[in-house]
């Protein structure tokens, strides 16, 4: 079924280097540095959350790395991370850690970008295991000169990257939309019930579409004892408690799958990074408030604190979250006023903290929040739950996205499934 | 410049006394620090003698050499002269003196001549200078430190370098030195002694930064020179770091220190640490034993109760073999809110600090105060024995404030510690302080340890002692406040609540949502653009 193509090696295509080892006198500042950690599952490095070093003395201008090279992780205790890589699409100043092994195209046989995507499919890592006999510790520049690469023409390199590369472009574009969706959704929140400014109209008294900002034109404030600050007339004082229910999550290992159908758990890691390989299962037998939806709001209340809008696919929920649902009030109301008040958690967790920090149940109910009217809160909601939902969506999409890509990755590669080039249309 | 080089020679003093243990074959074997410890205060007590014996009669301060001068001395002078020293001074007969050690160096059984001389030390001044145990035996002051070699071929030789290092050099121009000399001097002498790896009975040191502050809330600056004739307890004494800095702050002749630790070594220490602290008159108190068990400082039949008490108690350990013969009706008052059950899966995480914590509120004078370092997890817990001792310090009024520490002060312990302190007569207002932002974060050895810098600490000091409010620092609260936060002691529950927050103008507003839209239809666009692309590159698959 596979279609027959050439391989080449990898040590015709590329040069390699390891990286450098810095000690304690390198501690600083001065040049990033790409080190295991910045794998993770990462295409290219997120170069925003590189560390620093101070190459002084210890560098020299070869080992700085350069747009198209390919970083492979070489040694780590955890076997599994061994031959992944993360692919320089930027020029950028930087050197990686000796537990990196760098690979620099030498001619232009091989597309940079059509490598990077084949150092991603499992045909790459059995090809290093083939290479260096089963269960490496330690991958070498002889090792991954003998791995074989794919060896097609250049046209037909550029039209599978082009397949791959579309959809990557649209994921990136989609998280890019996001954040600004997401900014947008809590600059209006903030105008509105942080700063009071929401549209009033004064000639009516009462909030209105087309109204002026109420605080800066002059509407009228009070000071309220229970929130030791002023509100606008007619507002109220309320706790984050009095406003949300909170149903915390269960201790999953005592809901396992009984038989092939079961939902996958979250944990604080998926709220983070989604599911992966190593999500744990519950059974689907679990109380359905345990049951977690795309747009559920969630809530984590120890160890790391953070909130965050559901929106993975069902899964049940772990113990440490709190599912957080309203049935009177808009989602945008609760979310963000947990989401003002997660520094301040934070705050009291990291006071708490004997071993692990977290907050309790008193301390939402002593969570003092002003309460505007529901009319308003409704009005607000009116133009953030269409962001939010439209949120949701390109998460979805890229949720979809990149099932597909994974999907068609290896078959692209092994020549399962071709391009048709405009040429041949 | 004189305390630097005396500070330097008694320090190659002690280097040498190490050395010569280590030539020996005694380098890391339990019995040194003994050895180190004991010849160390048979010089100090020497020269002592002869320090004081020379203000006394000088005489003896113009003899080319006082010892001999002292032993030409008739029995009456020489009775009269040993009458006449203060209490503090170990009571020497001419045979004790290092001189004449040294002479008598050649002597055969030089060895067994030698621990005689300490023993008969040891035993004439017992009275003074001996330590009790909670069972009445009394631990003196010397062992017979030549048995230590096993070989006895070589115990001549080994005495014999011990009195030669001994003379080498005088401590009498020593004694007019102030506190801190000696607590460097102290802290060098049991530096490779007092780590955290005795097992069960760790004994951690507590730092100086967190002692420092104890005294100087404990005994504020106006107080100091007024206060006397006061008793200062500790129930889980250590080697003294906590008595020695608030005895200090008191002035060590104008109050007493009552002890007890279970640990032999501590009590050995804690003696060392108030024979060179000027506190020899209250050796007689310093008991070796279980405080909880067998609390050994009565009036009478009843405990006795202090004036000030500081303590640095171990938060966790083992105490399943006497819990319940702790839990005794006569021990009802005493622990007020309860004895930690027996953990039956971790019987070493059972939380000690709650006894000794209720031992010390007991103990405590009416007018007392105390100082104790407790889990900060304490300060906040809401239920159990924390909550109810928290209850009662609120209820009966006697809190001064709790001051948190960052996060591993002690380098031996990752715990987030907390200073609680207790004021019998404070009816107002209570200071909470979170420092757990401050300090620097250094490297010691393995561990991560932060290290407040003096201006840190002096800020705590002041905020506490001024009860100054200070933004996301401290707070000065009322009893009925803290009721009406669960009793919570920790300050960040009092800070007002800031939500991070800058007001911006409508115009900005304006434009800030015109750039999000105009964003936005770009990025829709671009999106339009891709999902054409991406249908066509995927139409143009093509599976063989």
């Amino acid at each position: 079924m596979s279609n027959s193509h050439a391989f080449i090696k990898f040590g015709e295509i590329a040069d390699f280097r390891n990286g450098l080892n810095f000690d304690k006198e390198s501690h600083g500042k001065g040049c990033l540095l790409i080190g295991v950690a910045d794998f993770q599952k990462h295409f290219t490095p997120s170069y925003e959350s590189l560390e620093e070093i101070n190459p002084d003395g210890v560098s020299r201008e070869e080992d700085y790395i350069k747009k198209n090279d390919l970083i492979f992780v070489r040694s780590n205790g955890n076997k599994s991370l061994v031959g992944r890589s993360l692919f320089i699409d930027r020029d950028i100043r930087a050197l990686y850690s000796g537990f990196c092994i760098r690979a620099r195209l030498k001619n232009d046989v091989i597309n940079p970008l059509f490598l990077a995507y084949y150092t991603k499919t499992n045909h790459f890592k059995a090809s290093i295991s083939y290479a260096a006999g089963t269960n490496i510790n330690n991958l070498s520049q002889g090792i991954l000169s003998e791995v074989n690469v794919p060896h097609y023409s250049k046209e037909s390199q550029l039209a599978i990257t082009n397949v791959l590369s579309a959809i990557d472009q649209k994921i990136e574009l989609n998280n890019r939309i996001n954040a600004e969706l997401e900014a947008m959704a809590k600059t209006l929140y903030d105008y509105w019930f942080v700063q009071f400014d929401f549209p009033f109209d004064f000639a009516q008294g009462k909030p209105a579409a087309n109204g002026k900002p109420y605080k800066s034109s002059g509407g009228k404030m009070v000071y309220n004892p229970i929130l030791k600050r002023e509100i606008p007339v007619g507002w109220n004082a309320t706790s984050l408690w009095d406003i949300a229910k909170y149903y915390n999550g269960l201790a999953m290992q005592k809901h396992r799958p009984t038989n092939d159908k079961f939902l996958p758990v979250i944990k604080i890691r998926e709220m983070n990074d989604g599911f992966s390989d190593s999500t744990e299962k519950a059974s689907i037998n679990i109380p359905k408030e345990a049951v977690v939806n795309d747009g559920d709001v969630l809530f984590s209340w120890s160890a790391t604190l953070d909130v965050k809008i559901w929106s993975q696919g069902p899964g049940a929920l772990n113990q440490h979250i709190f599912k957080v649902t309203s049935d009177k009030y808009p989602k945008s109301f609760y979310y963000f006023e947990l989401l003002n008040y997660l520094n301040h958690f934070k705050m009291m967790a990291e006071l708490r903290k004997t071993t692990m920090g977290h907050i309790t149940l008193d301390h939402l109910k002593q969570a003092k929040i002003s309460l505007p009217s529901l009319e308003l809160l409704e009005q607000a909601a009116q133009f953030i739950e269409p962001i939010f939902n439209k949120h949701l969506m390109l998460e979805k999409e890229n949720r979809t996205l990149s099932t597909i890509r994974d999907w068609l990755l290896p078959m692209l590669m092994n020549g399962q499934i071709t391009v048709q080039s405009a040429t041949t249309d | 410049m004189v305390e630097l080089e005396f500070q330097q020679k008694t320090k190659s003093l002690i280097d040498s006394l190490k050395s010569i243990c280590a030539n020996y074959g005694l380098g890391n074997d339990g019995n040194e620090f003994k050895i180190i410890t004991q010849t160390f205060l048979y010089k100090f007590l020497n020269d002592k003698f002869a320090f004081e014996a020379k203000k006394i009669d000088p005489t003896l301060a113009q003899a080319d050499k006082w010892e001999e001068a002292l032993a030409k001395l008739s029995a009456d002078d020489l009775e009269m002269l040993q009458l006449q020293l203060g209490p503090d001074t170990a009571r020497l007969k001419p045979s004790h003196f290092i001189n004449y050690l040294f002479s008598q160096q050649n002597a055969p059984d030089f060895a067994k001549l030698f621990d005689d001389t300490l023993m008969d030390i040891a035993i004439s001044n017992n009275d003074v200078f001996a330590v009790k145990t909670d069972g009445g035996a009394k631990v003196v002051l010397f062992d017979r430190l030549s048995n230590y070699i096993a070989d006895d071929s070589k115990r001549d030789e080994f005495c014999r370098a011990l009195i030669n290092k001994l003379v080498e050099f005088s401590f009498e121009r020593i004694f007019n030195q102030k506190f801190d000399f000696y607590a460097t001097i102290f802290e060098y002498l049991i530096k490779d002694y007092n780590s955290n790896s005795g097992g069960k009975y760790a004994e951690y040191y507590t730092p100086h930064a967190v002692a420092r502050i104890m005294a100087a809330i404990l005994v504020p600056e106006d107080q100091r020179g007024i206060v006397k004739n006061v008793s200062v307890y500790d129930p889980s004494a250590g080697s003294g770091t906590l008595l020695m800095n608030v005895a200090h702050a008191i002035g060590e002749n104008r109050c007493t220190i009552y002890t007890q630790d279970i640990s032999q070594k501590s009590s050995n220490l804690l003696r060392l640490n108030l024979i060179l602290n000027n506190l020899v008159h209250s050796i007689p108190n310093v008991v070796q034993g279980n405080t909880l068990l067998h609390p050994s400082h009565k009036d009478g039949s009843e405990l006795k109760r202090f004036d000030y008490i500081v303590s640095n108690p171990p938060f966790k350990m083992d105490f399943s073999d006497f819990r319940d013969d702790l839990d005794t009706k006569a021990n009802k008052e005493r622990f007020f809110a309860g004895i930690p059950k027996i953990k039956a899966k971790a019987t070493d995480k059972m939380e000690i600090y709650q006894l000794f914590l209720q031992h010390i509120i007991y103990s405590l004078k009416s007018g007392g105060k105390a100082a104790v370092v407790v889990p900060t997890g304490f300060i906040t817990a809401q239920s159990g024995i924390d909550k109810g001792i928290r209850e009662h310090l609120v209820n009966k009024q006697m809190l001064a404030g709790v001051v948190s520490m960052p996060s591993n002060i002690f380098a031996t312990t990752g715990t987030n510690v907390s200073i609680l302190f207790i004021d019998t007569l404070n009816l107002g207002k209570v200071v909470l302080i979170d420092a757990s932002n401050l300090g620097e974060k250094i490297k010691d050895g393995k561990n991560q340890k932060t290290v407040l810098t003096a201006a840190e600490e002096q800020r705590i000091i002041d905020v506490f002692n001024g009860e100054q409010q200070q933004d996301d620092f401290s707070v000065v609260v009322s009893y009925r406040d803290i009721a009406a936060k669960n009793y919570s002691l920790s300050a960040g529950q009092y800070f007002d609540v800031k939500i991070e927050y800058v007001d911006i103008t409508p115009e900005q507003f304006a434009s800030k949502m015109q750039a999000f839209s105009d964003n936005l239809d770009s990025l829709f666009s671009q999106s339009r653009e891709l999902e054409v692309e991406i249908k066509k590159q995927l139409a143009g698959l093509k599976y063989e």
